[in-house]
């Protein structure tokens, strides 16, 4: 049963389909298809709702991770959990859609030659990101505490941001991969920044997915993760005002999957979809008793417990040396609910590494606009529920819940911008801060 | 809604500021203003005084908006008027302000009920605006004509004033 949120009100909350009830309660089916949007069940309550974006969340998840073909397509022949590269990892990477001097990015199925650092150590993917540093979001972010996470082994973890082709060719096409194209698009009248919400049955919208990777070393075990060889790259910096003195390095290892976002545009989320998985074995929760913290947790060390929890690590922030290993615990407990629906689908995932992984939760729009496209006048944000929603591995430092602080991923990605500085319009960049990331062509405006 | 009283307070509610019930308690309400109105009125009034409120407007409700509003805010009974009126600001403003002595409180004492209660309170869409200190608005939105009364209440503006 599919329904429009908008018509949500109208229903009421007494209307039930036995048919639909059924659909419901069936057990989770693992397949390669994304879904377009979400499948809603009656009676439209808050908690139904959050159910319903709940399981889509967990069919994206399965149909993002299963085995990919050379082409990048989801391999049906085989079962989710062979190994192999995934679909979402043969997007297309951040860097490799910003280049410098906003030079046009290679085609969709063109790989994006590796920095110079990393040349000839292999075909691997490139991870580069640490937490929420990058120069030109520096200012964005001041107001938050923030930095890298370092895991149980003394290494800071890495982050890697992939969107799927219908984004990927809006970037393109609009020219939105330099200052001057966003400049020259948002310059025509009717242009605003709106991704696509797909075209049902026909076309996924917009999904990009952050993740986050640890290196693995010493008690960790490859077979609980999804363990990939990755050339871990870390930029050179000479300018001790900006951060430790540190040479370029580039050097293959094998990373294990900690932390992945999913954000997905949908006709009936033009606010996005926000799901956030992590490994189980991440953190303890912040109301589980001391007695009960066993682990072995990657980002918490049960025998340090009177340390202090969620502060990032102490400056200058050097990855290429041992650093002390975050101390963390997660803010908001999972609800019962979520934990229900993870068993479910670890159940059907049992076997494979990603029976692993848990749903922290889905934020989603309680009152989206009519259309996807275009954000409501009075309440752009549509009211997310939940109000507040973190990863701990990626949004470590502000977890919690209160308002303008805590972990918010609507609220935040409401704030991105395109780098435009002279529009008649805002520049909101519908909730990515991708663009950010243009850099200039150097052309005269 | 299943109980009773949290329903009557939020439609007495309505009559009280003007603004549809559904505004005031949506469908899905994430935020959950309501309950901790509720509760913040029945602490505030006392549990008595706040019990005959809703009892006097469950035995008219059925009468037009301005005679229950006539018949709850001119009340022979103090507690009732001023009680009503203190409900009023609250969903107004985000704050409780005491109508009389109770318990430990004293009259004039105001508290601002919750983060969310002062985000969410209806005196800054109804100013076509947004709270001090924060927006969901985009990057810009001050150099654009806010949206009308309308959409952000579902009351129409009083002819000559700015729509
Ligand atoms: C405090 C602000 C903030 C919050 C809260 C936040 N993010 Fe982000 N997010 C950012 C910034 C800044 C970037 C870009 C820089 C980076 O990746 O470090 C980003 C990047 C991303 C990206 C990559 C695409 C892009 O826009 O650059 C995804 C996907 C994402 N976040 C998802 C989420 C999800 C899901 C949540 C909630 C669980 C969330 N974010 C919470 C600030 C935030």
């Amino acid at each position: 049963m599919k329904i429009t949120l908008k018509r949500l009100a109208c229903l009421g909350a007494s209307f039930t389909s036995a048919l639909a009830m059924a659909d419901a309660a069936g057990p989770p089916v693992l397949s390669p298809a994304i879904p377009f949007d979400v499948t809603a069940n009656p009676p439209f309550t808050l908690d139904n709702l959050q159910h319903d974006f709940d399981v889509l969340s967990w069919q994206t998840f399965v149909a993002l991770n299963w085995p990919a073909k050379a082409d990048g397509s989801a391999d049906t022949s085989v079962k989710i959990g062979t190994p192999g590269q995934t679909v979402w990892e043969s997007w297309k990477e951040s860097y490799a859609i910003f280049l410098p001097q906003g030079q046009k990015p290679l085609a969709w199925d063109q790989a994006t030659p590796p920095p110079a650092a990393c040349q000839g150590k292999g075909n691997l993917p490139v991870l580069q990101q640490m937490g929420k540093v990058a120069g030109v979001l520096d200012e964005f972010i001041q107001p938050f505490k923030t930095g890298p996470l370092v895991d149980q082994n003394g290494t800071y973890t890495r982050n890697a941001i992939m969107v799927n082709q219908p984004m990927f060719d809006d970037i393109v096409n609009k020219g939105l991969y330099s200052k001057e194209g966003q400049q020259a698009f948002l310059g025509k009248a009717d242009n605003r920044i709106a991704f696509s919400c797909g075209v049902k049955d026909k076309q996924v919208g917009a999904i990009m997915v952050k993740s986050a990777w640890k290196v693995l070393g010493g008690n960790d075990n490859p077979q609980e993760f999804h363990a990939v060889d990755a050339l871990v790259y870390t930029p050179g910096n000479t300018d001790p005002n900006t951060g430790a003195v540190i040479p370029e390095s580039c050097s293959a290892q094998k990373v294990g999957l900690v932390g992945l976002h999913i954000v997905h545009k949908t006709k009936d989320a033009p606010q996005w979809v926000w799901s956030t998985f992590e490994h189980v074995r991440n953190v303890p929760e912040k109301t589980t008793p001391m007695n009960e913290r066993k682990g072995p947790y990657l980002f918490y060390d049960a025998q340090a417990s009177d340390r202090p929890i969620n502060e990032p690590p102490a400056r200058p922030w050097d990855p290429s040396k041992k650093a002390t290993p975050s101390q963390i615990v997660r803010e908001i407990p999972l609800t019962v609910a979520t934990h229900q629906l993870n068993a479910q689908w670890q159940g059907a995932l049992k076997g494979t590494v990603w029976a692993n992984y848990q749903l922290i939760s889905t934020q989603w729009p309680t009152a989206p606009a009519d259309d996807c496209q275009l954000p409501s006048p009075t309440n752009p944000l549509g009211t997310p529920a939940p109000s507040f929603l973190a990863n701990a591995t990626l949004e470590t430092y502000n977890q919690g819940t209160t308002p303008q602080a805590s972990s918010s991923c609507m609220e935040c990605h409401n704030n991105a911008t395109t780098r435009v500085t002279q529009s008649p319009r805002t520049s909101f960049a519908d909730f990515t801060f991708l663009l950010e990331r243009a850099q200039s062509t150097g052309a005269k405006e | 809604m299943s109980d009773p009283n949290l329903q009557n307070f939020i439609d007495l509610s309505a009559v009280l500021t003007g603004l549809a019930a559904d505004l005031l308690a949506p469908t899905l309400d994430p935020i959950k203003l309501p309950p901790l109105f509720f509760a913040t009125a029945q602490q505030g009034m006392g549990t008595a005084a706040f019990s005959n409120l809703l009892t006097l407007y469950a035995s008219i409700k059925n009468q037009p908006p301005a005679q229950i509003a006539s018949a709850v805010l001119g009340n022979s009974d103090p507690q009732i008027a001023q009680g009503a009126r203190s409900i009023m600001k609250l969903w107004l403003l985000g704050s409780w302000y005491q109508p009389y002595d109770q318990g430990t409180a004293h009259k004039g004492d105001t508290r601002v009920v919750s983060d969310q209660a002062y985000k969410e309170s209806w005196a800054w869409k109804i100013a076509q605006s947004h709270p001090m200190g924060y927006s969901q608005y985009h990057f810009g939105y001050w150099n654009e004509q806010p949206p009308t009364l309308k959409q952000f209440t579902g009351v129409d503006a009083k002819e000559g004033q700015q729509p």
